[in-house]
């Protein structure tokens, strides 16, 4: 499975648009059938990626102090 | 006991003042700036007043003016040259609700003005960001409640914590650096949003994100911001300056990542969506499809016999004309062919006749006969082929094939 290369951003807006051509009309019986087999497989994916990750708070080793001389926090 | 000269007395003194960092708090009189290098002014109070002494860089955007109440960090200086006393500044916080508010609004006019706050340059946050900045306290209620909502709603985000200063003497600075920070790292980090936030408290306490350098922080950030300073009433200028601008730490969670449940029930509509319209076209088609079969099985029954009827006939016919044509042409050639067989045939025997005929009538002529020795007898114009109708002394005519001659019959013998 290409997990890193799956983009949450991308397959949802991919889902996003096929609905709109959906509603909008203008999709033929063959056209509509393989997008929406497509779009099944875009929402299991999204699921699946919305269940299993977490988030990952990485604090910046930089010491952002210092005082209004600008002597300390500065690299 | 020691005695000092003047000079070495006054850096005595101002070598042990160093080391006393004081705070006063007190009302500005006389402010004023010198070669916008150098600030002036007394601080004063009921009874007494001092002289303070900054440079304008360290005063970082702050504008102060007299009758402002302030608290200033510094320690005494006595001026070598001019005897003078006065207080070498290293940090001012403006204290009372008259001086903060007056503060705010000379900020907020002066930043206004220069469009800091235009609503056309307010940039939308992505919809799922996978990298934030987060500028908080970590020690901060703010933080835990940021985090807390944050997990409960969306996963896989990066979230890089600048811990900072939201108060005191090192807010300013350290937010500005974070925000220096995120600028400068953008690139690796892929910072997607920052998050300026912090709980509630005094206008004096969120004096840090009143400031015109924090503005500017805010203003400068590559990434959009979302600023929630705990106020739900009143704005602080960060916010003003700030892409999206919420009143809590939670809120601000909620709005920089959307919550799974919500997404989920997202997609499942647009399947829904999509499969109401699928079933819209599917029943479009089949609806089409049975329309045209429906019509042509109705034409189809009330012909049918009719149909059947003229259809066989037509093959039939069709069939045996064909048959005919090719009997016809058969026979054709038939015929044609026993005719020239015939005629051939004809021919051939006519010839044959003609030629048998020719070969008798060639030997019936009597002259190839007589050719040969044979001779013609009349008696009169009487062939004589017997002796009946002769007798002796009868005259007759022999005809030879050259030339004749009369004789007569002398004996006769049969």
């Amino acid at each position: 499975m290409q997990k890193d290369k799956f983009s949450f951003k991308k397959s949802y807006s991919e889902l996003e648009k096929i609905t709109e051509e959906f509603e909008r009309g203008d999709i033929g019986l063959d056209e509509g059938l393989e997008k929406f087999k497509y779009a099944l497989a875009l929402a299991a994916k999204l699921k699946e990626h919305l269940t299993e990750t977490e988030n990952e708070v990485r604090e910046i080793r930089k010491k952002f102090s210092g005082t209004m001389n600008g002597s300390a926090g500065e690299e | 006991m020691k005695i000092f000269t003047v000079s070495e007395f006054v850096e005595y003194i101002n070598i042990i003042f160093a080391e006393q960092e004081t705070v006063i708090e007190g009302e500005i009189i006389d402010f004023k700036t010198s070669q916008g290098k150098w600030v002036f002014f007394d601080l004063k109070d009921e009874k007494a007043k001092i002289g303070c002494f900054l440079t304008v860089f360290q005063l970082r955007g702050m504008l102060l003016e007299d009758g402002m109440k302030i608290r200033i960090f510094g320690y005494p200086k006595i001026h070598p040259r001019s005897g003078r006393f006065s207080v070498v500044v290293r940090h001012i916080e403006l204290i009372g609700e008259g001086a903060l508010k007056r503060a705010f609004e000379i900020v907020k006019a002066k930043l206004d003005e220069e469009g800091l706050f235009a609503a056309e340059r307010k940039r939308p946050l992505p919809k799922f960001p996978r990298s934030i900045g987060l500028v908080t306290s970590k020690e901060s209620a703010a933080y835990s409640d940021f985090i807390k909502i944050l997990n409960s709603r969306w996963g896989g985000v990066k979230i890089h914590l600048a811990n900072v200063a939201v108060q005191g003497r090192e807010a300013i600075f350290s937010i500005a650096a974070a925000f220096d920070y995120f600028n400068k790292n953008n690139s690796e980090l892929e910072i997607e949003a920052v998050v300026l936030i912090r709980g509630g408290g005094s206008l004096e306490d969120l004096a840090a994100f009143n400031s015109e350098e924090v503005a500017r922080a805010v203003f400068s950030s590559k990434a959009p911001v979302v600023c929630g300073v705990g106020h739900e009433r009143d704005f602080s200028i960060a916010d003003l300056v700030a892409d999206i601008r919420v009143s809590t730490p939670t809120d601000a969670a909620q709005t920089v990542v959307p919550s799974r449940e919500e997404i989920k029930m997202i997609i499942g509509n647009n399947i829904k969506t999509i499969d109401f319209h699928l079933k819209n076209i599917l029943e479009d088609y089949s609806g089409n499809l049975a329309s045209i079969l429906e019509r042509v099985y109705k034409i189809a029954d009330i012909e049918k016999d009719k149909a059947d009827i003229l259809f066989k006939g037509l093959y039939l016919s069709a069939t045996k004309f064909q048959d005919n044509i090719v009997q016809a042409k058969k026979d054709i050639e038939q015929k044609k062919l026993n005719l020239f067989r015939r005629m051939d045939h004809l021919t051939n025997s006519f010839n044959d006749k003609i030629a048998y005929k020719a070969k008798i009538l060639e030997n019936l002529d009597p002259k190839k006969i007589m050719a040969r020795g044979y001779s013609l007898v009349y008696k009169g114009k009487k062939l004589i082929k017997n002796t009946e109708n002769i007798g002796q002394k009868d005259k007759i005519n022999v005809k030879l094939f050259q030339g004749e001659f009369g004789a007569e019959i002398l004996t006769i013998q049969d």
